[in-house]
């Protein structure tokens, strides 16, 4: 079996999971109990905490643990609704993750006006267009830092400084891009990332919130490591996190290194192909490699690919008319590429030997068409 | 007499850009049954209809027989014809 879906989630490194069980044996005593072994273990959380808090340059009360991302993105979204209950405009994508879409419609269901911000002729948002969207009764511009089909990297610190030159919040899910590009929190009022998009167990995220961001927190009672987030702190889950994080910060640029090497690798072998183009753009992260099947309908193409043990995927479920890709249609204008792209994900664990495979049951499946 | 069944999932970003055109129309023609589905939600109800993957869908009954069905998202004027051309 030939896994090319990490950006989907990611197999969790066997450090990290030593790590994880270490803690979670050692230190399974509650944070929150006043002993020796609860001491012991606050210890620890405090420990990860900072871990997780210099890695995205922020302080440890601006770290918010969660379950997943879509707790986290339904967290900034909702809490920052509950507390300013009469703005009732938010900005926001086609690109965004379904949870953060899910959370838009609770919001648009109790009239909210949820507005979105176009894309421009890249595939990237339209900052100038963006500018002119936003007005007093804007409560927040939520916009997603890498697009998770085509893989382009977001302007998203450029847009939060337009949003706070309105005196307006931004919040950004950056779940696509930790571990596989820099980013700069600094205007970033909250974001949004998971730990099983980075090698790290699945069932522990976080949402960064800065200090001076009110919020009103979904779960209440029970104290944890914030007042922003309820439950009985998750020692070896969020050891672990902070692991794999510490890591990925480590092998950065080796593992960016081997990742660019794999893509250029495999755009060469593809480009061979005349019935396959290239959709991910100068702009994309190498990880992410979206390209379309002249002629193919990903939903045949993926159960092909799936019988060849080959596992990756093709664009969302839902994305709007005539299962059009947004964000492929964005950068192509091409309704023909954009019904029939498929979403390759790279990972520093990708041997070239797989990509071989790849390209060589793309060569068959096309055959069949 | 006419009924139209909207299926539609908060997830999906064509859905909550239809919202309001599904609204605009159902102030326009109130003479008609509007029915509400959530994919996952109702479930049970939605899954014999045999839908497909593109949603939002809308189907159109007259007199309790279905006469068309279309799919995903489209403008205010494309939806309103559509809905009105049976």
């Amino acid at each position: 079996m030939i896994y090319l879906d990490y950006s989907a989630s990611t197999p969790i490194d066997q450090r990290v999971a030593d790590k994880w069980m270490s803690v979670e044996t050692s230190y399974f005593a509650n944070a929150n109990s006043d002993h020796v072994l609860g001491r012991e273990s606050k210890r620890i959380n405090d420990e990860s905490i900072r871990s997780i808090a210099d890695y995205f340059k922020v302080l440890p009360k601006e770290v918010i643990i969660t379950s997943s991302a879509v707790e986290s993105n339904n967290t900034a979204i909702k809490g920052l609704a509950l507390k300013y209950p009469l703005k009732r405009r938010i900005i926001s994508s086609a690109l965004e993750h379904a949870s953060l879409i899910g959370a838009l419609s609770f919001l648009d269901a109790s009239d909210y006006k949820i507005e979105t911000c176009p894309l421009d002729e890249e595939g990237r948002f339209d900052l100038v267009a963006l500018d002119k969207m936003i007005t007093s009764d804007t409560l927040l511009v939520t916009l997603i830092a890498v697009d998770s089909e085509t893989g382009i990297r977001q302007p998203i610190e450029e847009a939060a400084k337009i949003t706070h030159r309105h005196g307006t919040l931004f919040h950004t899910d950056i779940t696509q891009l930790v571990g596989k590009g820099h980013f700069d929190l600094t205007d970033i009022d909250m974001a949004t990332a998971s730990a099983h998009k980075v090698y790290g167990p699945k069932g522990v995220a976080v949402l960064i919130k800065k200090a001076k961001v009110p919020l009103i927190p979904l779960l209440h009672g029970g104290h944890s490591f914030t007042p922003y987030r309820a439950s009985t702190p998750q020692n070896g889950l969020v050891a672990a996190y902070a692991y794999a994080l510490k890591l990925s910060e480590l092998e950065f640029d080796e593992r960016l290194l081997k990742v660019n090497q794999l893509n250029a690798y495999l755009k060469d072998k593809l480009s061979q192909i005349p019935e396959i183009h290239f959709n991910s753009n100068i702009h994309s992260i190498p990880h992410l490699f979206n390209l379309s099947i002249k002629g193919s309908r990903p939903e045949e193409g993926l159960a092909y690919f799936s019988n060849q043990g080959l596992c990756f995927s093709s664009k969302s479920a839902c994305s709007g008319q005539e299962e059009l890709s947004n964000s492929v249609y964005a950068i192509t204008k091409d309704e023909k590429l954009a019904s029939s792209s498929y979403r390759i994900s790279l990972s520093h664990l990708t041997t070239t030997d797989e990509l071989d495979t790849l390209v060589s049951v793309m060569k068959a499946y096309l055959k069949t068409l | 007499m006419k009924k139209i069944v909207i299926i539609s999932a908060v997830w999906c970003h064509a859905c909550l850009t239809m919202r309001k055109r599904n609204k605009a129309l159902k102030d326009k023609y109130s003479e008609w049954t509007w029915v509400d589905y959530d994919l996952d939600l109702d479930d049970e109800i939605v899954e014999p209809l045999k839908i497909g993957k593109l949603i939002p869908v809308y189907i159109i009954y007259e007199n309790n027989i279905e006469v068309k069905r279309i799919a995903g998202e489209m403008n205010l004027d494309v939806l309103e014809r559509e809905l009105t051309n049976v």
